[in-house]
């Protein structure tokens, strides 16, 4: 079978660049005979890399410990659920993950572009085929998934420990979809810019596609931090650690895209920005798997060392010397007619948006490649931790939010003063109220104070834009309020699923504003029956229980929590130790509030069963996995389109590219 | 499995032979295909209907409301005569 997987992958690759050779041949001769057999053998492709990925999960799910993947991510008593991870825990099932995400999201691109946009198709079909090629190559050529193993063990080695948790199961799968669903607004815009310049309709399919990436990073990026709160017991779920920043890195430039392709949309300005945006964003995403499979820089989440790195980075300088030559080529044509009218207008305050965020993009970069840098440089390596990240990004957060608010009150063009009283009004005395509350509560950090205003104060432009939309409808239909509302936001998803995304960025916010500022934490050893307080909770420790499960020695510290007299129940924290080699993992004792969660985490212990614990109090940390749920909400009544195009027959002339041979 | 190779290779070859004889075709000059025009003309009526609840709301002037339709609407004219020229 291993042999067949191995057929499977070069047969692949050789229809991929037979694909790449055909759709440029047909593109430039315009023979779309071979732009359709192109197409056809991306398809072809697909099914034999379907075909290897089937014989690798065979493989893992069987346990064949014949294959040395297997070997290496597999042992007996794991899991099934985790048998199948496996198939992208390693760096060569990964890749063919890679692989196989981008074939299905080009069958459906290409399905879709040869339909709409057939002068598009060679130039998509070669562009997802030229990064399959290079994917394939890898997988063949560099880190193939089907070696056999010259003596095949009784058992394999199994998962690092770390990744046997549910929320690692979905992190990285989701964050491929986003990271490589990149691929296919980059293809499109090439694809634009090869025909003549990336026309409105090509970008606005591109849009579609973003914002599908975007979604998929946000979740990915939310997943990955849920992980590191629940599994590395630290108490954080961001540590601006270098593999956590690739997936920020591209995050941050499709968000900008998704707020500069408006201007484009709605006023026709920005094509040059828009189009450098997607370039940059797909060169982040393969930026961000060299990172990641490098071993260039270390992180808790990136593969060993590798010989990856130099072909990542070759990639990576050839598709983004290709693609700003062709930008460059091609810049006075994407020249906008329209210039900003005044710097009071929503095109302004988009504009801002976007330069802050690309502000952060760097900013995140520079301190991710800044040990490479300095050891280029000076020969030592030296590592910018959390606090230059904190210090740069957190002012650029408080400008972005305060632009979230402002930006859709302001109206196109030009504001008048009666329209920034009439607009700003009542979500500025929502702010300032919120501000002297908090103040007159006692709170005392002015960057916490600063940070929540301002969420009261978007949050109050949200809500207006809600409430003004359904005073109108019902002004002009007479419809009651709930049904106003649906209404509302179904005429209108893209505007009001963008909203509702608003809110859920602003819920994150706060939450990470809460836990970051006000978290208290404290160390201690107790002995059992001993208790100790923190925050407004006390935590008493009852002893520690040993006891051992398929090769690992679990120890508990039974706890219980109380808070003002009353008792909130167990809260025991584990730690489990793998008999077989170095590894542990963690098991916090967890209440969560929408007030704040208490946390727990078992340090150490003695033989005389005292025990070590790590304790905080992280308010509304829940907040931010309820702003992932209300950014999921937002993303999907953003995605779908606003109205269903009904199907005719296309009448293409004699000779046309026809989507019917794909 | 070499026969299944075989007729991969034939169905994805297949298109170079139909597209050999005269009439090979130019996809340059291929007219815009319905949904891409339907899609043109679909953003400017997302543009519009936005611009209506703007204005709805009080949030554009009646200036830069008018001059905002009328730009669209001349969008729209424009797509409108690409798909008549499309057509003929």
């Amino acid at each position: 079978m291993a042999s067949l997987g191995r057929f499977s992958l070069l047969a692949a690759l050789v229809l991929a660049l037979y694909a790449l050779a055909a759709a440029a041949l047909g593109g430039r001769a315009v023979r779309p005979g071979l732009v359709t057999s192109a197409a056809r053998a991306l398809v072809a492709m697909a099914a034999l890399e379907a075909l290897a990925g089937g014989i690798l999960i065979a493989a893992l799910v069987r346990r064949d410990y014949t294959f040395a993947y297997v070997v290496a991510h597999v042992r007996d008593g794991q899991a099934l659920g985790y048998d199948l991870t496996a198939f992208w825990s390693g760096m060569e099932g990964s890749l063919l993950l890679w692989a196989l995400i981008l074939s299905g999201y080009t069958l459906a691109a290409v399905r879709s572009i040869a339909r709409t946009r057939p002068r598009l198709l060679p130039g998509v079909v070669g562009v997802c085929a030229g990064v399959a090629a290079f994917f394939l190559f890898m997988l063949t050529a560099v880190t193939p998934p089907f070696v056999t193993a010259p003596f095949p063990p009784a058992d394999g080695q199994g998962m690092n420990p770390l990744l046997l948790n549910p929320w690692m199961a979905i992190h990285p799968p989701t964050l491929y979809l986003g990271f490589v669903g990149l691929t296919i607004p980059f293809a499109i815009v090439v694809a634009g810019l090869l025909t003549g310049g990336a026309d409105e309709g090509g970008v606005l399919l591109a849009r579609r596609w973003m914002l599908w990436a975007w979604y998929c990073l946000s979740m990915g990026l939310m997943f990955g931090a849920k992980w590191s709160y629940v599994v590395l017991g630290w108490g954080g779920y961001w540590a601006w650690d270098p593999v956590e920043n690739a997936a920020l890195m591209p995050w941050l430039v499709s968000t900008a895209f998704l707020h500069s392709v408006l201007i484009q949309e709605r006023r026709a300005m920005l094509q040059q920005w828009t189009v450098v945006l997607v370039v940059l964003a797909f060169g982040l995403s393969i930026f961000g798997t060299f990172l990641t499979r490098s071993g260039v820089l270390s992180s808790v989440h990136s593969f060993t060392q590798s010989p990856l790195g130099g072909y990542f980075l070759g990639f990576l300088a050839l598709s983004m010397v290709g693609a700003f030559g062709l930008v460059a080529w091609r810049w006075e044509g994407l020249r906008s007619e329209h210039t900003l009218d005044s710097a009071l207008s929503r095109e302004s305050a988009f504009l801002l948006n976007n330069v802050v965020f690309l502000a952060v993009a760097f900013t995140v970069f520079l301190g991710t490649v800044f040990p490479v840098l300095s050891e280029a440089v000076t020969g030592r390596r030296m590592n910018v931790g959390p606090p230059f990240f904190d210090h740069v990004v957190t002012p650029l957060a408080v400008v972005l939010l305060l632009l979230m608010g402002v930006g859709p009150l302001l109206p196109w063009r030009r504001a008048s003063a009666a329209s920034l009283r009439n607009n700003f009004l009542a979500p500025g005395a929502v702010g300032i109220i919120l501000a002297l509350g908090l103040l007159a509560a006692g709170m005392r950090a002015p960057g916490a104070v600063l940070a929540f205003a301002l969420s009261g104060f978007v949050a109050g432009t949200v809500v207006l834009e809600f409430a003004r939309g359904v005073r109108v409808r019902r002004a002009h239909g007479g419809e009651g309020p709930v049904r106003a509302l649906a209404a509302l936001v179904l005429q209108h998803r893209r505007r009001y699923g963008g909203y509702i995304v608003h809110l859920g960025i602003l819920l994150l916010f706060c939450g990470v504003t809460g836990s970051s500022v006000f978290s208290t934490q404290r160390l201690v050893t107790l002995r059992p029956g001993e208790a100790v307080e923190v925050g407004e909770y006390r935590v008493r420790y009852d002893g520690l229980r040993q006891s051992t499960r398929s090769g690992t020695l679990v120890m508990t510290a039974a706890l219980r929590a109380f808070s003002g007299g009353r008792d909130l129940g167990p809260l025991d924290a584990r730690r489990t130790l793998f008999l077989t080699g170095q590894d542990s993992t963690t098991d916090i004792g967890l209440r969560s509030t929408p007030r704040d969660d208490l946390y727990v985490t078992l340090v150490g212990w003695t033989a005389g069963g005292d025990a070590t614990l790590r304790l905080l109090v992280n308010p509304l940390v829940v907040w931010i996995w309820a702003g992932g749920l209300v950014v999921t909400a937002g993303a999907a009544i953003g995605m779908v389109p606003e109205r269903r195009a009904a199907r005719v027959r296309e009448v293409v002339p004699a000779g046309a590219w026809s989507p019917g041979g794909l | 499995m070499a026969v299944l190779a075989a007729a991969a290779a034939v169905w994805v070859l297949a298109p170079l032979r139909a597209a050999a004889g005269p009439g090979g075709g130019s996809g340059s000059r291929a007219g815009e295909p319905p949904e891409r025009l339907r899609a043109a003309r679909g953003a400017v009526d997302d543009a519009l209907r936005d611009l209506e609840l703007d204005h709805a709301t009080g949030k554009v002037s009646e200036d830069d409301y008018r001059l905002l339709r009328a730009g669209y609407e001349g969008r729209a004219a424009e797509a409108g005569r690409t798909s008549r020229g499309s057509s003929l």
